[in-house]
């Protein structure tokens, strides 16, 4: 599965009201040139912080669900988010890696992510639960099932370091992604 | 300046979401924050993820205040560059002012000597607290916040919170 597999049967089998916030560089873009959603956001930078970003709309909006698609480097560099979301708890909190094994972003550097054991260390921080996916078929099978039980949650998803199309940069200034996603938190169904 | 009397001018100002790393300089009002749950208050394990819960919380339409030492500034500015800078997301950012005043803190001398410096060249608002801050002070620095849609910082020195 390529991480454009991956993000692409993600983000067409959430519900309109799913909050997602992406992982600065090509997580970001990809999603971005697979499905435009005003409630998206998109990180251009802060390496390591999507999934606080995520947290802190994830406690401050109890009843709004929150998918981070994460990437392995940028846990790694945030690793503490784990113990914050661990410890947090917040039920609404939805926490995808899609593991590549490598900073693809800036040229398939090797990353240490095929040492260490994400699920477990979730778990170990207090998650609710974790999941792995390495096949599109077994993803399509866990997206249903996460939003039935409480987060916070972790989906590990391994993907290939194959990049079927380069995804152009989002042609939004930042300020103006701020404004349509707090103008989308408005509207009644959100 | 009490810390209650501090706390009780912010939440009538509007913020609703603290988080941040913690210094004795506002234990007080630390103290005083850890009563509440989560949602209102959030002990961060880290200067720069406080910065990035606290843009959550932004975008989740609440009012943030982040606290930290300086030396969580230096973590922190990567954070604040690539978020509030560039999304322009608003926040109060207290950093207590640990530095050459403070005799014996080796660890806090560089960090100390700079952190105006620091502020001024990321071209920050910030002021530095004192005995007499009010209503009124605190009413400039929302709008200050408001008009730039930028972070504000608010410098203080040790002494100024007390219980």
């Amino acid at each position: 599965m390529t991480r454009l597999e991956a993000i692409r049967t993600i983000i067409e089998n959430i519900q309109d009201k799913v909050i997602v916030i992406h992982a600065n560089g090509a997580i970001s873009r990809e999603s971005f040139y697979c499905k435009n959603r005003d409630l998206n956001f998109y990180l251009l930078g802060s390496m390591g912080l999507p999934s606080s970003v995520a947290l802190g709309i994830a406690i401050s909006r109890p009843h709004s669900p929150i998918i981070v698609l994460d990437g392995d480097g940028n846990l790694l560099m945030g690793y503490g988010n784990l113990a914050q979301a661990g410890a947090l708890k917040p039920k609404n909190f939805f926490h995808f890696i899609l593991d590549n094994n490598a900073y693809a972003t800036t040229g398939n550097q090797p990353s240490i992510s095929n040492y260490i054991d994400f699920e477990n260390a979730a778990i170990a921080s207090g998650y609710n639960q974790a999941y792995f996916a390495d096949s599109i078929s077994t993803l399509e099978k866990i997206l249903p099932q996460i939003f039935t039980s409480d987060g916070p949650q972790l989906i590990r998803v391994k993907v290939s370091l194959e990049i079927p199309i380069k995804a152009p940069r989002i042609p939004y200034p930042p300020e103006e992604m701020k404004h349509r996603f707090l103008n989308a938190l408005l509207l009644p169904n959100n | 300046m009490n810390a209650h009397f501090f706390l009780t001018l912010l939440e009538n100002s509007g913020f609703d979401f603290f988080t941040g790393v913690p210094c004795s300089y506002i234990s007080p009002l630390i103290d005083l924050l850890s009563k509440k749950p989560f949602n209102i208050h959030t002990p961060a394990v880290r200067e720069d993820i406080a910065v990035g819960l606290a843009a959550g919380a932004f975008l989740a339409r609440k009012k943030p205040l982040i606290y930290m030492q300086n030396s969580g500034l230096g973590y922190s500015l990567e954070a604040f560059a690539s978020l509030h800078l560039i999304y322009h997301f608003q926040a109060l950012v207290l950093v207590t002012y640990r530095g050459p005043q403070d005799p014996g803190m080796e660890e806090h001398a560089i960090m100390g000597q700079h952190t105006e410096e620091i502020l001024s060249t990321f071209k920050l608002n910030y002021s530095i607290l004192s005995q007499d801050f009010s209503s009124q002070k605190l009413k400039h620095i929302s709008t200050v916040i408001e008009q730039t849609s930028l972070p504000y910082f608010l410098l203080i020195p040790q002494g100024v919170i007390t219980s």
